[in-house]
């Protein structure tokens, strides 16, 4: 074989090498995570000749998932369904989440119900599901795409405004007058979760059109994806800039950041809103010396609408809106002892 | 090894080493020159990514705010339609016209308020008006003479289904009093798929952006959700040219119609402008786009560009190495013709006399014996013999000469039966054994003649001169002459001998 021959073959070799390696690289990452999955478990009571639904959740350990677990539960022990949950082990493990859709599917699941953890690299698996006919019911997180049947999450960019409503109230019950410069400082997550940005803009949304002129947000916005980042972030920010008077926290590790630093520091005239629920804040919120509020999704209820939605596509029904915003609660010492804050409190 | 073969080899390295020298500082010119094609080719396609990357964000900008204009004015068109009715104390049947005159096929919904606030719509729409605080937007009459008689919502997200969604109301006047607001509700994904430019599609992000909160919607990008809200603050602390961007930043929030920057956001340039949409007050469009996306559309020209220079070098260099070697060869042919005796293989004269003399010539001066040998009588051999028995003493004589001395020395055929010897450094008791060795070997050469006898055999015996350098001569000319002097006075004795000059 001549020289030129040999060269030509190589190079086709090669290039046909590289590609199947690239084709395989993906079904090669769901195997890799198919190791770490965690089992579907029921967590109804077994109904024979029921329906199963399957529940895939973003961190199978965390108190917020959970919770969408027991309203899930309670939908399903209702209408005598059965509901098999799992999750990913975090919310990075994406090809987790898509193994366990496999998995479900396998398993002749009658419906499932997926909190995405990507909305744009969960689309493909999404479509997939409700392609093969299955009912897809998202929770928490919308995706990248049209397929799936109906959605139940809060509409961040409203709980976001809401947030900038509190938040601009406590800095009036604080004391913080109008005529005096004052800022507010806005600590984030990762910038790759939508549902974050999205409280974010909703909160720079309402704060642009609300605010006194004199009191204005932080040109940057910090980034926490840890406990400790939050600690360490939350106070390079408190020292540096002294006429901070609010702090919004926009997921849990912010809010327990803000919390510790605050109260370290005796930052009784900074007012905090923060999201959701936990030992941290609910502790902080005891100490009247300072100024906490607290945004609450109604968690439980995506999952136990988002059982019931799945029940009725499964039976054939056509949900009559497919995106619904399950609303938010604002959780301060005015509203502590309503109905709807107890209520949601006790779900927890 | 022989001295005459080292002094070959030495020169043949010589020649192989310039021959590298001369690969190297090719490929290093080569390499050099390709070097400096890519980099100006680079730097030329960034100058021209920047320029064009700013050109197609300013036709994305145009073509996303002529598509709302577009919109606006169906609606505007809608309501002016609408005034011409006769039923405009009907709302219910001016909104059940509307909704079948209208065509549906790219809006969501379409509805009507009447003066009252009562609002003809689906459930579901009511609700998000409610949501967002719509029907309060829509009734100021001020921002919508302001916004060229049309208001557009903020983008937000529909119950309906799911999308991304933006309402554009419009007031209803008859002879100049209103009478209601038409609204229509369009999706997003309509403005993405007017401003779409398919062969950018991966790298162009296009947002809304309002110009007093620094929100922003995705209309289109790479990895991001479609329709999803962000705020630019959030990506603030990455940029490294900030005062560019601040001057942007204010130019935006202004409301001047158009600014472009670029900057450098966690390592990847960026291209960035915004335009103002008439038609919508406090937004912008803003186009975005990777200043590499034009460089990676042009990489692979680049890259066949290398691949074909380094074929041509590779060609080039496999055409030098075939013409030098077939110029060694050649070479090589013509040196050992100039330089050997082609029949006996030994040095000719003129190759003799050149290193001989160099040799003499060299400042540190070292002592050298020179020998003239005849071979006695070998016109005979010939006669007698024939040429092809005198060439065959020749070659036999020369290799005796040549195993004697060619360890210290040079040999060489100075002329018909003539040779020469420059020995180098040997005493002359040293010469003298040598001489006796020579004449030792060559009394076993014998010229056969089968028929002779063996009193008739010729016996090979040769005549020789010695002189000594610088002892006896100072230049190689006089070394001669000393030397044939000596040799004469041999043959004038009769041969078959040797002499040094000055005995």
């Amino acid at each position: 074989m001549s020289l030129l021959k040999k060269c030509c073959v190589f190079s086709a070799v090669s290039v046909m090498a590289a590609a199947s390696v690239c084709s395989c690289s993906d079904k090669h990452n769901i195997k890799k995570a198919e190791k770490n999955l965690q089992d579907f478990v029921p967590i109804t009571e077994i109904f024979e000749d029921s329906k199963n639904y399957y529940l895939i959740v973003k961190d199978i350990d965390d108190q917020y998932w959970k919770l969408l677990a027991k309203g899930a539960a309670l939908s399903g022990n209702e209408l005598e369904v059965n509901i098999y949950m799992s999750g990913s082990s975090d919310e990075t493990e994406i090809d987790q989440q898509i193994a366990l859709a496999e998995k479900a599917v396998a398993s002749g699941a009658d419906g499932i119900i997926i909190a995405p953890d990507d909305a744009v690299k969960l689309s493909d698996c999404v479509t997939k599901i409700h392609e093969a006919g299955i009912p897809v019911v998202l929770a928490d997180t919308i995706v990248n795409c049209h397929d799936y049947d109906v959605c139940f999450m809060t509409d961040n960019m409203i709980a976001g405004r809401e947030a900038a409503k509190e938040l601009l109230k406590d800095m009036h019950n604080n004391g913080v007058s109008e005529d005096e410069t004052a800022y507010a400082a806005i600590m984030s997550g990762a910038i790759t979760v939508p549902t974050l940005n999205e409280r974010v803009a909703g909160f720079c949304g309402y704060w642009a059109e609300h605010a006194p002129e004199k009191w204005k947000l932080l040109d940057d916005i910090t980034k926490s994806n840890a406990y400790e980042d939050a600690l360490s972030n939350v106070e390079d920010v408190l020292d540096k800039n002294k006429n901070i008077k609010g702090i919004f926290a926009v997921n849990y590790f912010t809010a327990a950041g803000s919390a510790a630093v605050m109260q370290k520091k005796k930052m009784t005239d900074v007012s905090l809103v923060c999201f959701d629920f936990s030992e941290e804040i609910s502790e902080f919120m005891r100490d009247p010396d300072y100024t906490v509020s607290t945004i609450l999704q109604k968690t439980h209820d995506m999952g136990y609408l988002a059982v019931k939605a799945c029940d009725s596509i499964s039976n054939g029904e056509t949900p009559e809106r497919k995106y619904v915003d399950t609303g938010i609660v604002v959780l301060d010492p005015e509203t502590r002892n309503t109905p709807q804050v107890q209520e949601i409190i006790a779900q927890y | 090894m022989k001295r005459q073969e080292i002094s070959d080899i030495v020169k043949n390295s010589e020649d192989k080493f310039s021959y590298q020298n001369l690969i190297i500082a090719f490929i290093v010119v080569c390499l050099l020159g390709l070097a400096a094609i890519t980099t100006v080719f680079n730097n030329r396609i960034e100058k021209h990514d920047k320029e064009l990357t700013f050109e197609i964000c300013t036709l994305i900008s145009e073509k996303l705010d002529s598509s709302i204009k577009y919109m606006s004015d169906s609606v505007k068109g809608c309501a002016a339609m609408l005034a011409g009715t006769p039923i405009k104390d009907q709302p219910d049947m001016m909104y059940d016209n509307f909704k079948r005159g209208s065509n549906q096929s790219n809006m969501i919904s379409v509805g009507l308020i009447t003066t009252d606030g009562v609002i003809y719509a689906d459930e579901s729409e009511k609700e998000e008006f409610e949501k967002w605080d719509l029907i309060k937007e829509a009734e100021s009459e001020e921002r919508m003479n302001r916004s060229n008689g049309v208001l557009i919502s903020t983008p937000y997200r529909s119950g309906l289904n799911g999308e991304m969604v933006f309402t554009i109301f419009s007031g209803v006047y008859l002879k100049k009093e209103k009478v209601a607001t038409i609204f229509m509700t369009f999706s997003l994904a309509e403005i993405q798929e007017m401003a779409n430019t398919k062969s950018m599609g991966d790298e162009t992000e296009i947002w809304l952006m309002n110009r007093s909160s620094d929100n922003f919607i995705r209309c289109s990008g790479p990895d991001s959700v479609i329709g999803g809200w962000s705020n630019f603050r959030l990506f603030k602390d990455g940029i490294k040219d900030k005062q560019d961007y601040s001057k942007w930043e204010k130019s935006l929030r202004s409301g001047e119609e158009f600014a472009a920057v670029n900057y450098t956001l966690d390592s990847v340039d960026y291209t960035q402008v915004f335009k103002r949409i008439d038609y919508m007050p406090g937004w912008n469009v803003v186009v975005r786009m990777p200043s590499h996306s034009l460089t990676s559309t042009m990489k692979p020209i680049l890259i066949s560009i290398i691949v074909f220079a380094l074929v041509i070098i590779l060609i080039a260099l496999a055409m030098i190495w075939f013409l030098h070697k077939r110029e060694s060869e050649e070479k090589e042919v013509f040196e050992r013709l100039s330089t050997y005796d082609p029949l006996t293989h030994i040095m000719n004269r003129r190759a003799f006399d050149a290193r001989a003399q160099k040799l003499l010539e060299k400042p540190k001066q070292e002592k050298y014996t020179f020998m003239f040998v005849d071979i006695d009588f070998f016109k005979q051999v010939n006669d007698r013999y024939g040429h092809e028995a005198g060439d065959r003493l020749l070659k036999e004589f020369s290799i005796a000469l040549r195993n004697t001395f060619g360890r210290c020395g040079l040999t060489a055929r100075y002329g018909g039966d003539e040779f020469v010897v420059l020995i180098k450094g040997k005493t002359r008791s040293e010469v003298n054994k040598m001489v006796d060795e020579l004449r030792y070997t060559l009394g076993r050469i014998i010229i056969d003649d089968p028929q002779s006898t063996d009193e008739e055999r010729f016996h090979v015996h040769f005549s020789a001169g010695i002189a000594v350098y610088p002892d006896d001569a100072r230049s190689f000319a006089q070394l001669l002459r000393c030397a044939d002097d000596a040799l004469y006075k041999v043959k004038e004795a009769g041969r078959n001998g040797y002499r040094w000059f000055g005995e």
